[in-house]
């Protein structure tokens, strides 16, 4: 197999100051990437798994008003299960009145979660219609859907219930979305622990 | 090489490193051919599970949740029997293997380990020989014979460390005749 000409090669990367790269073998650095791919990766599939299970976008998602107190307060985890979609007809009833949904705004990407006060239904099974409110607010969210719109549609727009939750946890999220420059600070911290 | 390979000395997992990536360096400059190919099963195992993760994350990212949800199960599945089998490979398979070469016929694999707390360094090589039962040598030094106490590893006795344990070099190469009695085999056992 052929290789390649060493003047050529090196005399390069001395003037780019990559000599020290000479000594690396390829399949070395080849290793160490892999190393690194492989934890983002299982992180993601992980991640992923949950969502395809759960057959929801976002399976776990952070509590971002306290219009939910004193149930959920701002920087709650709440845990998402989207395959109760049986529409009320016996033996398994789907979502019920006095559950808590959690859904997107058309438009907008902020999950917003509320209690469904209200359904509608009819003849055939499909679409499921809620009515949302949530527990501190004075009024239901007829304000918040789509133009034009009085209802959400439980399949299309509300990607699931809350079936578990875990206190403050996701506060740090909400805080680094509400301040940009920690994110900033975050990544140079890490970026030292990588190079020391 | 041009850089001098330096070990923490306090370190006994960065000793042991430094001492395994040493190996392959020298038996090459002795004319041993190395064979890549445990590790050429790892690294593409690996990069197809990295690549079926990066696609899943493309195709959700361009297509949404829903068009791609019967996707991305089967991605996520075909992603774990990998990575499990990844696992099983590097457990398995390569476990504690160092360096696998051949040279005129002979072929060897060399393993390496370090007891916790303990500066010695074990080697465990395999050595086939064509037409003959592969036999099995265990050698085992301590790291400070070949470390100098700024944590510089010394290329001579560390070489001679190495030579005096692979049979076929022992009995030929000039430092194993020269220094016979520094390496302690264990057992040369017949496989």
């Amino acid at each position: 197999h052929s290789r390649p000409k060493p003047q050529l090669r090196t005399a390069s990367m001395d003037a780019l100051g990559l000599s020290e790269l000479r000594h690396l073998k390829p399949r070395q650095l080849l290793s160490q990437v892999l190393n690194f791919a492989l934890i983002l990766s299982t992180a993601f599939m992980l991640w992923k798994g949950l969502s395809v299970a759960t057959d929801s976008p976002s399976p776990i998602v952070v509590v971002l008003s306290g219009s939910m107190e004193p149930a959920f307060q701002r920087g709650d985890l709440l845990f998402l299960w989207n395959r109760n979609l049986e529409l009320d007809n016996p033996p398994t009833p789907g979502t019920q009145v006095g559950e808590i949904v959690v859904y997107n705004v058309i438009g907008k990407d902020i999950p917003i979660v509320h209690r469904v006060v209200r359904k509608h239904q009819g003849p055939s099974k499909t679409p499921l219609h809620l009515l949302t409110k949530g527990d501190n607010n004075h009024a239901d969210d007829t304000e918040l859907y789509a133009r034009g719109r009085w209802y959400l549609d439980r399949e299309k727009e509300v990607i699931g219930s809350v079936v578990g939750y875990v206190p403050f946890v996701g506060y740090v999220t909400i805080m680094l979305s509400e301040h940009p420059w920690m994110k900033t600070v975050l990544l140079g911290i890490m970026g030292l622990l990588v190079i020391v | 090489m041009a850089a001098r390979p330096k070990a923490n000395l306090h370190a006994l997992p960065e000793l042991k490193n430094t001492s395994d990536d040493s190996i392959a360096p020298y038996l090459k400059s002795k004319g041993w051919k190395q064979s890549h190919t445990l590790m050429d099963v790892r690294l593409i195992l690996g990069f197809t599970a990295v690549t079926i993760a990066g696609s899943t994350f493309y195709y959700d990212y361009t297509l949404g949740f829903d068009k791609t949800k019967v996707m991305t199960l089967y991605a996520v599945a075909a992603y774990f029997v990998i990575n499990t089998f990844l696992t099983w490979w590097i457990w398995g398979m390569e476990g504690g293997k160092i360096y696998v070469g051949s040279k005129d016929g002979v072929t060897i694999t060399i393993s390496s380990r370090a007891e916790k707390h303990s500066p010695i360094y074990h080697l465990k090589i395999v050595s086939q020989s064509p037409g003959q039962r592969p036999t099995t040598t265990e050698v085992e030094g301590p790291f400070t014979s070949w470390f100098d106490t700024q944590g510089f590893l010394v290329e001579k006795p560390f070489m001679t460390f190495i030579s005096n344990s692979i049979p076929s070099m022992a009995a030929t190469t000039p430092e194993g005749q020269h220094l016979k009695s520094k390496a302690k085999p264990k057992s040369t056992k017949k496989a």
